[in-house]
């Protein structure tokens, strides 16, 4: 069973495109996107988890999941309006997704709700902004010390 | 034989004074600051941390193959307080500026600083669009050896150790005022505020104060450019008044003469 047949039969209202690379799921059932790839897919761990600027209006998240026997790689996208952009999270399914999250969280600004630690991971506490949104403001200074040469 | 060349005696000791030959062959004699010179840079202890790839290549520096030792800067101290030298291998991000420059402040005098790679020179990769990474290592300590690369080969790290060595002899002649070139560091400078005993390099405020500087600078340019236009209004006012009166236009007055107009261009084979 592929995973874009399996999450249509489990979640017929959950699926907005699949394509032979990639499912998009409703960003609200992606918990249980996710839970029927690990039960349907053999879809044990989750390795990455990145995230995608799309201005004006978008932004995306995508998990690439893989099982092991046999081999496979499954990519999961959410999309989320760029003015609110929440995902529920999937830190409490998988503990890999925890860092994955705060990465995304630190450098695009996409939260995720309901996540144990929801702070930056790379940048300092106090950084301003996200440097990889496509409308970052680069910063001048940063305590003291100049950014620009 | 004459006493440069005499065996067992290095070219680099000052020429000793005359005494007999069995004396000589029993008992080094030197000057004590050459001693102290020379027992600080042939014992340059680094102290023992890397921020990136280059940190691989001062490794590969210290292990057998390329042997630091041979310079007497094997010994990689765990603290910052038995240090001698830092050398900054790898990429300085902001985030890492703030340890950077707590880690040179528990170093104790005298002590150096070799910017290895290109990130710790300028930013290296990084330099554009890299919001995360400091723009060179001397704006957070004052550096001494710039050592480009990316990495460096180990050959030039321990290059940048004999200059360091060069340097270190340099600095100790300066303290003792044999060198006529140099001039004492102004009072208020960064390591004056620090140690007012111990005297500040050249480079040393040059490059903490660069930035200042420039500051400085630019508001004094503006204040001064405040004024002008002031000045150029309250001299225009009634200058337009009376032009307005006569009926001519106030035109600005140009800052460059114009350029005298071009000859006309002749069609190459024509005429």
């Amino acid at each position: 069973m592929t995973p874009a047949e399996a999450l249509r039969s489990a979640l017929p209202d959950a699926v907005e495109e699949a394509t032979d690379a990639f499912v998009r799921v409703k960003a609200e059932k992606v918990v249980e996107a996710a839970r029927v790839l690990r039960e349907k897919c053999g879809a044990e761990m989750l390795h990455q988890i990145s995230g995608v600027d799309r201005p004006p209006d978008k932004m995306e998240v995508v998990y690439h999941f893989a099982r092991l026997k046999p081999a496979a790689f499954l990519c999961l996208k959410v999309s989320v309006p760029r003015s609110n952009p929440v995902v529920p999270t999937l830190a409490n399914e998988w503990a890999s997704a925890n860092w994955g999250e705060r990465e995304t969280w630190d450098l695009l600004g996409i939260r995720f709700s309901g996540h144990p630690h929801p702070y930056r991971i790379l940048l300092p506490e106090d950084w301003e902004g996200h440097p990889l949104r496509k409308d970052y403001a680069y910063p001048v200074e940063y305590h003291g010390v100049d950014c620009v040469e | 034989m004459t006493e440069a060349t005499r065996p067992g005696r290095p070219s680099y000791m000052p020429p000793p004074e005359r005494f007999d030959p069995e004396v000589e062959q029993t008992i080094l004699l030197t000057k004590a600051e050459w001693l102290v010179d020379w027992s600080r840079k042939s014992a340059l202890w680094p102290l023992g941390f890397g921020l990136a790839c280059c940190a691989i290549e001062m490794i590969s520096t210290a292990m057998t193959k390329f042997d630091i030792s041979r310079f007497g800067a094997e010994v990689f101290r765990a603290t910052p307080r038995q240090a001698d030298v830092m050398i900054v291998a790898g990429t300085v991000t902001h985030k890492m500026a703030p340890r950077v420059q707590r880690l040179w402040d528990q170093m104790a005098d005298p002590k150096w600083v070799i910017a290895m790679g290109a990130c710790t020179v300028g930013g290296g990769p990084y330099f554009k669009y890299g919001y995360h990474v400091v723009k060179g290592v001397d704006k957070v300590v004052p550096v001494d050896i710039y050592l480009p690369g990316c990495p460096p080969r180990p050959e030039a790290l321990l290059e940048a150790i004999m200059r360091l060595q060069e340097l270190v002899e340099a600095r100790s002649k300066r303290l003792n005022g044999k060198d006529p070139g140099y001039t004492p560091p102004e009072k208020g400078s960064r390591q004056a505020k620090k140690d007012g005993l111990s005297p500040v390099e050249p480079w040393e405020t040059a490059k903490a104060h660069k930035f200042d500087d420039a500051k400085k600078k630019t508001e004094e340019d503006e204040a001064k450019a405040k004024a002008a236009a002031a000045a150029a209004k309250k001299a225009a006012a009634p200058a337009a008044g009376a032009e307005g009166a006569s009926g001519a236009p106030a035109a600005p007055k140009p800052e460059r003469p114009a350029r005298p107009p071009k000859p006309p261009e002749t069609p190459e084979g024509g005429a």
